[in-house]
């Protein structure tokens, strides 16, 4: 069984077959990561990959997701206090129903997994709309392809997991992310973390729903098939034109995430990136990333050995010099 | 479990219950009062709430009414149901129904959504319905 740094188990890790299988028993250590490293740029070097080789992936069939109804949320925040209490994280210095919260602009970090933002409604000023921000979870995911150490999983189940034992701290994920939702912990150096949603894979793996979709009032949270939550994010749209405006938000970008977005405000009015490409990040970076473990085993050894013979050189050099003083001093 | 405690009234002939108490969540908030009488006045229309027939949601009589004649009288005399009549715990197996918690608040941010501070403030909820304990 898979064990975390406090020795508990990590079930999630642990019914996902095809991890169980291929993965040690005990997190990886530093020594075995550069024998991989090293074997993996040896490899890399003989076979380089070629970018744009991937056949198109839609995602695994029948996989679950979420479909946010900004349109729907009053910024209750029940969602922020579900996430809080399910994932064991302490409580924040102000309470779930202050809403001096929303005065600033917050981002889901290591103290909180989602956080919901307001932003005025230029529909209606007297009904201000709610932005969740949480890891959408993307289908084909950059955080996963940019590590080195594969710390992270996309389920079939549709969640992005990580896994702490792995994670040697490089913090790749964090740039790699094109929505900047991982956070880091500087907790302690000497046990990376990241921190980021889950999708609840654990409380999932139990066939309960991910805790906020739970303890959303409101419906605006619904949890489901991400191919059910596509249809219903449809006729939503369909049914109100004037109320939405026609873009699922997750429904495309970067190759398509398993969190969907429907709004009534324009999403890049609501903090969303608006110029990111249709297709997975993946493609754009793998001939780049490629070279990474090349480097990593390659441009030490070079380096190295050029400080070394400059090193020596020198020393040589100086002796040189040295017996050359001595010289001159004996002939005064 | 859900437990509804509601008083009888008659409206037009009709027997609708009068106030329903929702004491569900009692362990966190005090339990709400819901007068139905005075929504079902300013409704206008049971219809409004009760959609068993008004929205598009259910296509099929058989959904709800069983093809079989007796079965059919008997279902259909039983007039408008309960929220919980359809809605239950939510199914991510059926996405497009929602849960019957969701479909109360549904129904209550149809109108309350800018009545004091419900949908600008998380204290909303308590000024509204859910007072804590």
């Amino acid at each position: 069984m898979y064990k975390n740094k406090k020795g508990q188990p990590i079930e999630s890790i642990e019914q996902n077959p095809s991890q169980e299988s291929s993965r040690p028993s005990r997190g990886i250590s530093r020594r075995s990561f550069l024998s991989v490293s090293m074997l993996t740029g040896c490899a890399a070097l003989g076979v380089p990959l070629q970018a744009g080789a991937l056949s198109e992936f839609k995602g695994w069939p029948k996989s679950y997701g979420m479909l946010t109804d900004f349109t729907a949320c009053v910024g209750c925040r029940s969602c922020e206090e579900a996430c809080n209490k399910a994932n064991g994280m302490p409580a924040p210095d102000k309470p779930f129903t202050d809403d001096s919260v929303f005065r600033e602009s917050r981002w889901p970090s290591a103290a909180a997994l989602t956080v919901v933002n307001r932003f005025e409604n230029p529909k209606d000023k007297t009904k201000p709309t709610y932005r969740k921000v949480q890891c959408n979870h993307c289908l084909e995911p950059a955080c996963a392809s940019a590590c080195p150490i594969h710390a992270y999983t996309k389920t079939p189940e549709g969640a992005v997991i990580y896994n702490e034992d792995l994670c040697f701290g490089c913090r790749y994920c964090v740039i790699a992310c094109p929505f900047n939702i991982p956070g880091y912990s500087y907790e302690s150096a000497l046990e990376p973390k990241i921190i980021k949603c889950t999708l609840c894979h654990v409380r999932v793996s139990k066939g309960q729903i991910p805790a906020c979709a739970d303890a959303c009032p409101a419906g605006a949270i619904t949890y489901g098939k991400r191919e059910d939550l596509l249809k219903i994010a449809r006729k939503r749209i369909e049914d109100n034109p004037d109320k939405y405006i026609e873009h699922i938000y997750g429904e495309r970008e970067v190759g398509g995430t398993s969190w969907l977005y429907i709004s009534g405000v324009p999403f890049e009015q609501l903090g969303f990136p608006s110029n990111l490409p249709k297709k997975p990040l993946l493609e754009l970076t793998e001939g780049y990333l490629s070279a990474v473990p090349v480097i990593f085993t390659t441009f030490p050894a070079i380096f190295g050995l050029v400080y070394s013979a400059m090193k020596h050189h020198t020393k040589k050099a100086g002796k040189e010099e040295e017996h050359g003083h001595l010289k001159e001093d004996d002939n005064e | 479990m859900m437990v509804l405690k509601a008083m009888p009234v008659l409206v037009e002939g009709m027997e609708i219950p009068g106030t329903i108490v929702i004491d569900h969540i009692q362990k966190q908030y005090n339990p709400v009062t819901f007068d139905h009488t005075m929504h079902a006045g300013l409704a206008g229309n049971c219809g409004k709430c009760h959609h068993q027939h008004s929205e598009k949601t259910i296509s099929v009589c058989k959904e709800c009414h069983a093809l079989n004649a007796d079965a059919f009288k008997a279902s259909a005399k039983e007039g408008f149901l309960p929220c919980s009549g359809c809605h239950s715990d939510y199914s991510p197996d059926a996405p497009g129904m929602p849960g019957l918690k969701v479909a109360f608040h549904k129904k209550c941010f149809e109108c309350h959504v800018g009545i004091g501070e419900l949908g600008s403030s998380p204290r909303g909820c308590a000024q509204t319905c859910h007072t804590k304990k």
